[in-house]
């Protein structure tokens, strides 16, 4: 019997949604939901494998929290949660735990109604808070999965599926949220957005992946609004004209990715015709499909698939697939339909008069970096700016009903993690800041140093090591109370903020990124951010910076003082902050926040010991370790900072221009960070590098100490990989790869050395109870 | 109609001493002191017009809530639970009154902090079983009334359903005179 037969008496919730909208959502659709609900019940008799079900509920968007293992660190002890199921839905995910649910929004598109049913499912399922990601997605949080059958067939009632918004699949296609009103922008991409994501939607040629795959449409190459550079696949509008006649097209680059070994995209062709892009887009999918990774996660994405071939060898073999592909209408079939997405204004276009002093400095401060003019004469695009991606369900509707009275029922969202309004007319500028004043959100600072990035981090991520929301929180709040006065130049940058090396947050293009770690400090261990320099969002993501060294989270916000009155006090005419960092250089850079990196002694300030945004002590104190155990952890951590400081030397010479001897002193880095690890066990381990590598796999690899919780054995096969290669030859790219991966290496050689030291804690304090 | 996903709302007398710093800290003891299955606790002072803290539970989560800038604690009851209507109202007004009084008496709020008697927010949080309708005020008023009653002495209150079609169904509750939350408790069988 199938939950549809069983219900059709009842008036659950569900079932009354199911009714309710039946025949409101494409067939296809319905049926799927359908399955899934069908699924939860198998689930729940235990006739479907726990990995299956993650899968399939995965694909729904349907993510696990970070408490949803039944474990909550407290401050002094991991305590149990008694979630009353002890059943999971999936590994190491109990079936009752509240989880978050991911709604894809392609190009980052929205109607009005589409934002009422959001922020009323934010209000009946989840906290009330509707969060904007950094790919245009919603996401809700504190979902139970017994209500995502209804949650799903709400919003596809109104034109919304979560389908394939997380898992091994294509994720939401993002594109320029200033599409088609963009003043530098080649030509609309919205309608080529749409349609890879209506094509590859479920096609049967994107559900053999090794990992996730992210597509990326740009209608210029100077702006960041699309960052085709850091995604696995991406379009930037480009015209071309043959024979007289101008064509559509794009550059299409492949290969890019952030997360913990980032990559920026190869340029596969520079000019692929509008009527090629999803034929070949197809192929990519296909090659990939075949050629990637599919056991080790690590080294799954297409970047590490495209970079071991290289791209020459990777277009040719795309370039055969696409010869062989039959011919599918659908690659052409849009090309009728590309005036669909076109907007329209809904109130005509005037300039706006404007009389001095008007609304006063707080108007006149939003109106700087909220309000830009559209290509559209008459018309501006304005920037409703979320705080940490937020909006309640009220202000939710509050701003549909802004949209419905201002400009003709959509909206965007970026990013940037805002929401934008397009087609406003000039003239109602004044009254759209009155109204978004109204409900709060007319907060200045769009696209500013104050409209800092963050990823959920500790807050509700499982991988989260430090708090990227608390400090997000923190940095917005100080920096938004003097931005008024912040040097242009200062007040343009971007601060990004991952919770771990993941890069959710997308630390690595910003001017100043951080990401989460952990150090152990006289026994506890304290709650760290990297700091990550150089990197670039413009052009498309045009660079990424590098780890400059890790600083107390507590010492961020001091941080980025310091920074900031670095670059306004010492910069040259027309210098930007890229440039500033580089001529400075790194070694510089890092004796002017040697303080900085300092922690206090706990007695002398315990704050240091407690993350941003909340009152749990990090970690407990390794209590009852013996001095002999204590002298061998010192061991460790000493040679863990000496690894610390190559790979840092190493990161200088990259910048230097002396690849060759920074890939050297990276693999040398990570070999010390290796040994420091095995000095727990023998303090007379050599120096040959044959002797450490042999000694680690054994001791840490083989026993799988030093495997990752979640990413398992990948950090040390970088150190494998990079043992094998060692006596190579290192160009620029490859040796920045390295130095990633040896500062990943010994992040993790770190948290090993903290696993341990815990566990030793924990047994010791059995004993001596 | 069964009444399901539960929602009250108590004002504070005065909303300075609610500072959501200390919620934040006073929730967070709340997870491992507590019989009840907390799971978490959300910082939304960024936001406006909705929660500020929020002590998230597997059953029911508490509030501290700035919905239409109004501040006080909100009840929100995520779980199905069993019973006749009045039972549920019984126990969920006696819980959110409780926690008020929990609330009232930590020393964190250096013993400032003063939830009102004189009026109450009810919610159902869920559109499908309970559309902001006429019908289902018809449904629900009865039992609530009843259960006012009870919780007030005798004393009567006024309901006034707040019929925005937008909006989940509530209604407002004022008391003809302010009630003690503790006597509210007993008189509720706590």
């Amino acid at each position: 019997m199938t939950i549809s037969e069983k219900e059709t008496s009842g008036d659950t919730p569900a079932e009354i949604w199911k009714r309710r909208l039946a025949g409101r959502m494409p067939a296809d659709w319905a049926e799927g939901i359908d399955h899934f609900e069908t699924e939860i019940l198998l689930k729940k008799q235990g006739k479907i494998e726990d990995k299956v079900f993650a899968e399939t509920r995965l694909r729904r968007g349907a993510y696990g929290q970070r408490y949803d293992n039944g474990f909550r660190h407290d401050g002094a002890s991991q305590r149990a949660i008694s979630y009353p199921a002890a059943a999971t839905k999936g590994p190491n995910t109990l079936w009752d735990a509240p989880g978050m649910q991911r709604i894809k929004i392609p190009f980052g598109g929205m109607t009005t109604e589409q934002m009422d049913v959001i922020a009323d499912l934010s209000e009946e399922y989840a906290d009330s808070i509707c969060h904007v990601t950094t790919r245009q997605d919603f996401q809700l949080h504190y979902v139970s999965i017994d209500d995502t059958p209804s949650m799903f067939r709400r919003l596809a009632a109104v034109g919304i599926t979560t389908l394939e918004a997380c898992g091994n699949s294509v994720r939401n296609v993002t594109a320029c949220p200033v599409a088609g009103v963009c003043r530098d922008e080649s030509f609309d991409v919205t309608p080529y957005a749409r349609a890879a994501f209506r094509y590859l939607l479920g096609h049967p040629d994107v559900q053999d992946f090794g990992r996730k795959f992210k597509i990326a449409f740009s209608g210029c190459r100077q702006h960041p609004c699309g960052l085709t550079s850091m995604h696995d696949l991406g379009f930037i509008a480009v015209k071309r004209t043959e024979s007289g006649r101008e064509r559509r097209g794009f550059e299409m680059v492949v290969g890019g990715g952030l997360g913990s070994d980032p990559y920026k995209a190869k340029v596969f062709a520079e000019f692929v015709p509008e009527e090629e892009f999803l034929a070949l887009t197809q192929a990519v999918c296909r090659v990939y499909a075949r050629l990637g990774e599919k056991k080790k996660r690590g080294r799954a994405r297409i970047k590490f698939l495209v970079s071991d071939l290289g791209i020459e060898k990777f277009r040719e073999l795309v370039v055969e697939e696409r010869a062989k592909l039959p011919k599918d209408a659908r690659w052409t079939d849009f090309l009728s339909q590309l005036s669909e997405t076109d907007e329209s204004p809904l109130r005509s276009p005037q300039e706006r008069e404007r009389t001095p002093g008007e609304g006063g400095n707080e108007y006149e401060y939003w109106l700087s970096t909220n309000v830009a003019p559209q290509r559209q004469p008459g018309y501006a695009v304005v920037s409703v700016t979320l705080p940490l991606g937020d909006i309640t369900a009220n202000q939710m509707r509050g701003l549909a009903d802004i949209a419905r009275k201002f400009v003709k029922n959509t909206v965007r969202t970026t990013v940037e993690q805002n929401i934008i309004l397009r087609w406003v007319s000039q003239s109602d500028v004044p009254a759209v800041y009155a109204a978004l004043k109204s409900i709060d959100l007319a907060e200045p600072g769009a696209g500013t140093i104050v409209d800092v990035t963050a990823c959920p981090g500790t807050d509700t991520c499982k991988l989260g090591v430090s708090s990227s929301r608390g400090l997000a929180g923190v940095l917005r709040t100080r920096l938004a109370e003097k931005s008024m006065q912040l040097d242009e130049a200062i007040r343009g940058l971007r601060i990004k903020i991952s919770g771990c090396f993941n890069s959710c947050g997308q630390h690595h293009i910003a001017d100043i990124g951080f990401y989460g770690t952990s150090r152990n400090v006289r026994d506890f261990v304290v709650p760290h951010f990297q700091l990550v320099l150089g990197g670039k969002s413009k052009e498309n993501a045009a660079s990424y910076g590098l780890a400059m060294g890790n600083i107390p989270s507590k010492s961020v916000p001091a941080t980025v003082d310091r920074l900031t009155d670095l670059y306004a006090r010492g910069r040259q005419a027309g210098e930007s902050f890229q440039a500033f960092i580089a001529r400075l250089g790194k070694t510089e850079i890092k004796k002017a926040l040697a303080d900085l990196a300092e922690v206090p002694p706990r007695e002398k300030d315990a704050s240091y010991y407690t993350d941003w945004g909340d009152v749990r002590e990090y970690s407990t104190k390794d209590k009852g370790m013996g001095e002999c155990a204590g002298e061998v952890v010192s061991l460790t951590e000493f040679g863990l900072k000496a690894a610390d400081r190559e790979v840092f030397e190493a990161q200088v010479l990259l910048d230097q221009g002396e690849p060759q001897k920074a890939a050297e002193t990276a693999y040398r880095a990570m070999m010390h960070a290796a040994q420091a690890l095995i000095k727990k066990y023998n303090i007379d381990i050599s120096e040959d590098p044959e002797a450490v590598v042999k000694e680690f796999r054994s001791r840490f690899y083989d026993t799988q100490i030093f495997h990752d919780p979640y990413a398992g054995p990948k950090f040390a096969a970088y150190y494998f990989r990079a043992h094998e290669r060692r006596t190579g030859v290192f160009d620029a790219e490859k040796s920045h790869h390295l130095v990633e991966e040896a500062q990943l290496f010994i992040e993790a050689a770190y948290s090993c050395n903290i696993r341990m030291s815990m566990a030793q804690a924990s047994s010791n304090a059995v004993l001596n109870a | 109609m069964d009444i399901q996903k539960i929602n009250w709302k108590v004002f504070l007398e005065d909303p300075a001493p609610a500072d959501p710093d200390i919620f934040f800290r006073v929730f967070n003891t709340w997870i491992p002191d507590s019989p009840e299955i907390f799971v978490d606790v959300a910082d939304y002072r960024h936001v406006h017009d909705g929660p500020l803290t929020a002590l998230i539970g597997h059953h029911t989560d508490y509030w501290l809530d700035e919905t239409d800038g109004r501040r006080g604690l909100l009840y929100n009851r995520r779980t199905r639970t069993e019973g006749s209507n009045k039972s549920k109202l019984t126990k969920s007004l006696r819980d959110i009154l409780s926690a008020c009084r929990r609330l009232e008496a930590d020393p964190a709020f250096g013993g400032k902090l003063r939830f009102s008697g004189k009026e109450l927010l009810f919610l159902i949080n869920d559109r499908a079983i309970a559309p902001n309708t006429p019908e289902t005020y018809r449904a629900v008023k009865p039992d609530l009334e009843e259960i006012l009653a009870r919780a007030a002495g005798g004393a009567e209150s006024a309901l006034e359903h707040l019929a925005d079609d937008r909006r989940r169904f509530s209604v407002k509750i004022k008391f003809e005179r302010p009630q003690n939350l503790g006597e509210m408790i007993s008189r509720l069988g706590g």
